[in-house]
């Protein structure tokens, strides 16, 4: 359905030219929609474009409900179903935006790290102020699931032993912020 | 019973003793609510262990094993398992199986990049296992408090399914 011709479409949700807010309340949760029905969602989620709403102080920039909203272009579809809540105290990103990680394994006798990132970032778009993004680094490269680049599977997500305990890292990092669960 | 059909006589008793240890440290958790520790501990003190498995066996729910394999063989079907992590989660999930742990205590998923996730909410927390395609483990603790979260890695070589029961159980 066209976004014109939704009567409650919030208000609250349109950018109206407003700047994105580069710091995170303590008390600050995140909104993320999951359909999958999984008692684990964030232990299969995938490690690029994670898109979420944040709450803003006492929900004042989103709320729940808002989330069920799904803007593409003018269009608007309409979620029903599961939204976990994610605490930003959890992970201590009302203190700091980014979270390093760094291991260390040995290959052929010779050692190698890889140092990933996981930033909170506020994107707010012209249909949801509220859009914020958890973005990951991997050797200082954003994962992206973009096809033309390939940037993820040369990554992240490449299949050796190392990025495989990294990505469990974080999925378990992003599992831990979840404090509660919600129906829209 | 699994340890009764699967090991020569002479190793029932150890196995069967450790068995009996975890059971011990289980009581009065979540898994076995309202068991006593003493009534466990005096079933295998003549050495007949049967008893202790029949104690179990009565216990919990007979469905279990059914319902666990199913799901197994679900996720069988869906992704491809390695052969290492085909190993570290049959075993473990037999050994599960082997003190009778219901599926209604375990989850089971699959995750994106073909993991395997064991999973277990109890009132306060979660407790959850990662099986990568190495046969990696990773388990992690999650609690209502931020300083209750615990996370660590065993690498498959290290995998001992007791000890991991143990962990994940406890």
């Amino acid at each position: 359905m066209n976004i014109s011709l939704i009567t409650d479409f919030p208000l609250h949700l349109l950018q109206n030219g407003r700047s994105k807010i580069d710091v995170f309340f303590e008390d600050e949760v995140l909104y993320r929609r999951d359909p999958s029905n999984k008692k684990f969602p964030f232990s299969s989620i995938s490690l690029a474009d994670i898109s979420t709403n944040r709450s803003g102080n006492n929900n004042k920039i989103s709320c729940p409900n808002d989330s069920k909203y799904i803007v593409k272009g003018t269009d608007v579809e309409i979620y029903s179903g599961v939204v976990y809540i994610l605490s930003i105290k959890r992970q201590n990103f009302h203190v700091e935006l980014k979270k390093t990680y760094r291991e260390t394994s040995e290959k052929d006798g010779m050692p190698y790290s890889y140092i990933v990132e996981m930033y909170l970032v506020h994107k707010p778009d012209e249909y949801n102020y509220a859009h914020t993004v958890i973005e990951i680094t991997f050797q200082g490269k954003i994962m992206s699931f973009n096809p033309d680049t390939g940037v993820y599977n040369r990554g992240l997500g490449r299949k050796d032993r190392l990025a495989s305990k990294m990505r469990s890292i974080l999925r378990d990092e992003i599992q831990k912020m979840v404090i509660d669960k919600t129906t829209v | 019973m699994l340890l009764l059909n699967r090991n020569p006589k002479h190793e029932i008793s150890a196995q069967a003793r450790k068995f009996q240890n975890i059971l011990i440290s289980l009581s009065g958790s979540d898994v076995l609510f309202g068991f006593n520790p003493k009534v466990i501990q005096s079933l295998g003190e003549d050495g007949d262990y049967r008893k202790l498995i029949n104690f179990y066996s009565d216990s919990i729910t007979k469905t279990y094993n059914l319902d666990l394999k199913s799901n197994f063989n679900k996720l069988n079907q869906k992704i491809e398992l390695s052969n290492e992590q085909r190993k570290v989660f049959e075993t473990f999930i037999e050994f599960l199986l082997s003190i009778g742990i219901s599926e209604e205590k375990i989850i089971v998923e699959d995750s994106i990049e073909e993991e395997i996730i064991v999973g277990r909410i109890y009132h306060s927390g979660t407790k959850m296992i990662s099986i990568n395609s190495f046969g990696d483990i990773m388990f992690s603790k999650s609690g209502k408090d931020k300083c209750e979260d615990s996370r660590e890695f065993i690498d498959f070589e290290q995998f001992d399914a007791e000890s991991l029961a143990y962990k994940f159980l406890s």
